[in-house]
C-alpha cells in the first residue's frame, strides 16, 4: 500500500455504500479524495434487500454492470403476512423495468469500494478515523486536520482536507464528535438476525419454491407482523445466492420478558422462528448456521444536523430509522449524491457555500423525516417535521409514492402515509396493484 | 437582466432534455408538463435544477422555497424565477462566484 497523502480535498469516513459512491462520484469530477475504511473489504454488513432506486445512482457512478454481472438474486416484490392479512406487490406493476436486489453485502460493498478506487478515489482499509479539528473549516486557507490511527498501530498521524463526508454509518464519528446524534426515545426497538441455509421461499408468483430455484424464480421478500409488539414488530425473511437472512425487529421490552435469564439469543431467536406458522413452514427442511445471530439495540436515530462549516453526514452516519421499507442504501445513494453536488457547488462558487450547505441541510433532513413518519408508530403524535416530511414525498413521482403506499398499505402503515401524500392518483394506483397472496396449503 | 418568458421556458426545457431523469419518454415538456409527476424532476434531480437555475438568472433558492408549487411545472419556475429577478436590487444580477 502506497503512504497516505497529507492532504486531498475530501477525506471519506467510510467505506459502505454512501463512502464509497460519495467518493467516485467527487474523484469522477476531478477532485482528490481519501476514504477510509476501519475494516478490510470484503467484510459482513446487514441490510440485504434493495429497492429498484438504487440504479440511479449506480449508473451515475459507472458501476451498474459491475453489479448485474455480479449475479445477486434478482427480487420480484414483497409478500406481506400482516395480522393474518397476506398480500402482495411486484416491482413490476409500478413501472419498475430493473429489478430489486438481494445482495450479500460483502460483496456489494466491495464492488462499489472497488469503483471508488478506479475512479482514482485513495482507499485506506483498515484506517480508522478518531476526529477532526474544523475550528479553521472553510476560512480562507483554512484546512482540516483529519486523525488517523491504522488499525493494530499505537501511533496515529493527520491528513489536511477541505471537507470532511461523514458516512461511517452507526458508529457516526463525526455526528458523536459533535454531539448531534439523538435517539429515538419513542421507538425502543432491537433487531436480532441470523442466516439459515436451504430455506424455502415465496416467489413473485405466489408460490412456495425451493432454495434451488432462486436465480431461476425470482424471489420476494416475505415480511410478517410479529404477535407482539402492537403492530410494529416485525420479520423479514430474504433469499440470497446461498444463505437466507432472517431477522426480528421487536420492543426491547419484549425481548426483555420474554428471554429467560441464561437462555442464549441464539436460542431466544430459534424459539421465535419456531412460533411463527408461515416461516417455520419456510424453514421445514432447512439448517441454521451456527454463530450467525447478532443483534442491535436502540438503533433509532437522526442528527440535529446533518452538515456544517467544512463536513456532512452521510446515510446511516446521519440517521436510521426502521428498516422495514429497505431504503437504508437508497438513502445513503441519495446522500453521497447530494453531498457530492454540494461540495463540487462549495468549492466552486466559496462565497455561497452556507448557501448550498443549507440545501443539502433541509433536502436530507426533509427526507430522513419522511422516512421516519412512514416507519415509526405514532408519527403524528410528534408532528414537528411533518411539513417538511411531506415536501420530501412531494417531489416523489406518482410511481414512487404509489409504491411507497402499496408498501405502507401491507404493514398497516398506511395511516401514516394518507397524512404527507398529496397525489390522489398515487393512491388509486397502490390501491390497484397490491394483490392477495394465496399460498397454497402444500 | 430581464428574460422573456419564451426565453425562461427554453432554458428550462433544454435543460431538463438533457439531464431530466426518462426525458426521452417524456418527449415535448410544456410550460404545463407535471414534471415532478411524471419523474423529471425527482428528490435527486432538484440538486442539479436548483443550481442550473441560480447560475443561469443570477439568483438564489432558498431552503424553504424548494416546494412542489415552485418546482411542479416550468410555469411555476418561470414564476418564481421572475419574482425572484423583481426582487433583486436595481441592476445588481445576484450573482456572487
Amino acid at each position: 500500500m502506497s503512504t497516505v497523502p497529507d492532504s486531498c480535498d475530501v477525506v471519506v469516513i467510510g467505506g459502505g455504500p454512501a463512502g464509497s459512491l460519495a467518493a467516485t462520484y467527487l474523484a469522477a469530477q476531478g477532485y482528490s479524495v481519501v476514504l477510509f475504511e476501519r475494516q478490510k473489504h470484503p467484510r459482513y454488513n446487514v441490510g440485504e434487500s434493495l429497492l429498484p432506486d438504487i440504479w440511479k445512482y449506480c449508473d451515475a457512478a459507472g458501476v451498474a454492470d459491475a453489479i448485474v454481472s455480479e449475479g445477486f438474486v434478482r427480487k420480484a416484490g414483497g409478500s406481506v403476512d400482516w395480522k393474518g392479512e397476506m398480500r402482495r406487490l411486484s416491482f413490476s406493476d409500478f413501472g419498475y423495468t430493473r429489478p430489486a436486489l438481494h445482495v450479500e453485502r460483502d460483496r456489494f460493498d466491495h464492488i462499489l469500494l472497488e469503483r471508488a478506487r478506479a475512479s482514482g478515489a485513495w482507499i485506506g482499509e483498515e484506517i480508522a478515523v478518531l476526529d477532526a479539528d474544523f475550528s479553521r473549516a472553510e476560512e480562507d486557507g483554512g484546512e482540516i486536520p483529519v486523525t488517523y490511527r491504522p488499525v493494530g498501530e499505537s501511533s496515529v498521524a493527520r491528513i489536511r482536507c477541505r471537507y470532511v463526508l461523514d458516512a461511517s454509518g452507526q458508529t457516526g464519528v463525526i455526528g458523536r464528535q459533535l454531539g448531534l446524534r439523538v435517539f429515538d426515545e419513542g421507538f425502543r426497538f432491537m433487531s436480532v438476525w441470523g442466516y439459515f441455509d436451504n430455506s424455502r421461499y415465496i416467489a413473485g408468483d405466489g408460490q412456495i419454491h425451493p432454495a434451488t430455484s432462486v436465480q431461476q424464480i425470482p424471489p420476494t421478500t416475505y415480511v410478517s407482523a410479529l404477535p407482539q409488539g402492537d403492530g410494529w414488530a416485525w420479520l423479514w425473511h430474504i433469499m440470497l445466492r446461498k444463505t437466507t437472512s432472517i431477522g426480528l425487529v421487536i420492543p426491547i421490552a419484549w425481548a426483555q420478558e420474554t428471554k429467560g435469564s441464561g437462555e442464549s439469543w441464539e436460542a431466544w431467536f430459534l424459539k421465535q422462528c419456531e412460533a411463527i406458522p408461515l416461516l417455520r413452514r419456510l424453514l421445514n427442511d432447512a439448517t441454521f448456521c451456527n454463530g450467525s445471530v447478532r443483534l442491535v439495540r436502540n438503533y433509532s436515530y437522526r442528527s440535529t444536523r446533518v452538515a456544517g462549516p467544512g463536513f456532512f453526514l452521510l446515510g446511516d452516519a446521519a440517521g436510521f430509522v426502521d428498516p422495514i421499507f429497505s431504503v437504508g442504501v437508497v438513502f445513503a445513494m441519495y446522500s453521497a449524491y447530494a453531498a457530492a453536488h454540494t461540495i463540487d457547488r462549495c468549492l466552486a462558487q466559496r462565497a455561497r457555500r452556507d448557501h448550498h450547505r443549507s440545501i443539502f441541510s433541509s433536502q436530507m433532513l426533509a427526507r430522513l423525516e419522511l422516512s421516519r413518519s412512514l416507519a415509526l408508530p405514532y408519527y403524528q403524535d410528534q408532528d414537528a417535521g411533518h411539513a417538511r416530511a411531506r415536501e420530501a414525498m412531494s417531489f416523489s413521482s406518482t410511481q414512487a409514492q404509489a409504491l411507497m403506499y402499496a408498501a405502507s398499505m401491507l404493514t398497516d402503515r398506511s395511516g401514516n402515509f394518507d397524512s404527507m401524500a398529496n397525489s390522489p392518483e398515487a393512491h388509486r394506483a397502490a390501491a390497484q396493484r397490491v394483490r392477495p397472496l394465496e399460498i397454497p396449503q402444500r | 437582466m430581464k428574460y422573456t418568458d419564451e426565453q425562461i421556458f427554453d432554458a428550462l426545457a433544454a435543460f431538463l432534455a438533457k439531464d431530466g431523469a426518462g426525458a426521452e419518454s417524456v418527449g415535448a415538456i410544456a410550460p404545463e408538463t407535471d414534471i415532478v409527476g411524471q419523474g423529471l424532476v425527482d428528490s435527486v434531480g432538484i440538486f442539479k435544477l436548483i443550481s442550473f437555475v441560480e447560475e443561469k438568472f443570477g439568483i438564489m433558492i432558498e431552503p424553504d422555497e424548494v416546494l412542489l408549487e415552485n418546482f411542479k411545472t416550468l410555469q411555476a419556475l418561470r414564476n418564481l424565477i421572475v419574482r425572484k429577478l423583481g426582487g433583486a436590487p436595481p441592476g445588481g444580477s445576484a450573482a456572487i462566484a
